[in-house]
């Protein structure tokens, strides 16, 4: 199950999946939320207005395909954030598991 | 409805379809939400659960639709909810009202939110949610759906905000059992 290979084409691959509702969170991605607290709105944001993207392995990509940490705004337009996700195609059909967010207020 | 699925758990598990009953779907919602009874996901090896990601965009435009239904009249929490749902920040939100960003702070953290400003916020949530759920929902289910919200929204609230934060769950309920007839469970992962 590949994923892309290049940031334009897994910036466009997340978006559509995300845009799409073909996307799954991670167990426990929505206590990072609580934790970090953001919410979902904040990851809808960021996937759809994103400052960036980086490849971003780190042992995300349980389905075979790319792992990638795209960056964003919060809603609120003040707090930025990172979305670990896995882009991956299953059955032909391109899809996105959202694994983690990342704080990038606490971070830096 | 196939047990197994092809989705793997961070743990290693496999995940196989699951009823998740009493799901907390506050840290998605940044509000307090359990669904009674929802289709998910659980891990064989760990024994976490999740949803899918049609179904959270469902459940975020629902919660939306039920704050523009209740009665009394928007708390903090409800208010910030609905303008996060309208993807605005709060100058922004401000703007389109035609009034102080200040003033949509105050909301936000606590005072009282007046009965005027109370129905335009919900009438620009129930116009964006129309929106939402008709690319989600079949037609007919959905115009049915706003009618009611809309006629939630022909009076100016009067009652002062309440600190409950629980939702009701039969808007949550009747999309469920509509997702649970045959051939209209479409949503899974």
């Amino acid at each position: 199950m590949p994923g892309p290979g290049t940031t334009e084409e897994a910036l466009k691959w997340i978006q559509e999946s995300v845009e799409a509702g073909r996307f799954r969170t991670a167990i426990h991605f929505d206590q990072r939320l609580q934790e970090r607290k953001f919410d979902m709105f904040d990851v809808f944001k960021a996937i759809a207005s994103p400052t960036g993207i980086e490849p971003y392995a780190k042992g995300i990509c349980a389905h075979g395909g790319t792992g990638w940490r795209v960056f964003g705004l919060d809603v609120d337009g003040e707090r930025r954030l990172a979305v670990g996700v896995e882009a991956f195609l299953d059955k032909h059909k391109r899809r996105v598991l959202c694994c983690t967010v990342i704080d990038l207020e606490k971070e830096s | 409805m196939k047990d197994t699925t092809n989705f793997r758990c961070q743990c290693g598990g496999a995940l196989r379809h699951a009823h998740l009953v009493n799901f907390d779907f506050s840290g998605f919602a940044g509000i307090q939400v359990t669904l009674a009874d929802t289709p998910g996901f659980e891990c064989r090896k760990c024994g976490g659960k999740t949803i899918d990601g049609g179904l959270i965009k469902l459940f975020l435009a629902l919660v939306g639709l039920e704050i523009v239904r209740q009665p009394e009249r928007l708390n903090a929490e409800k208010a910030r909810y609905l303008r996060k749902q309208l993807g605005l920040t709060q100058q922004q939100l401000a703007d389109r009202m035609g009034i102080d960003r200040v003033t949509v702070t105050n909301w936000e953290t606590g005072k009282e939110i007046s009965p005027q400003h109370d129905f335009i916020l919900r009438a620009f949530a129930d116009n964006d949610l129309n929106g939402g759920l008709r690319r989600i929902l079949k037609p007919a289910w959905v115009a049915k759906s706003m009618t009611t919200s809309s006629a939630a929204l022909t009076s100016v609230r009067k009652e002062p905000p309440t600190s409950r934060s629980e939702l009701h769950p039969l808007v949550v309920e009747s999309v469920l059992n509509k997702l649970r007839s045959p051939g209209k469970s479409r949503v899974g992962f």
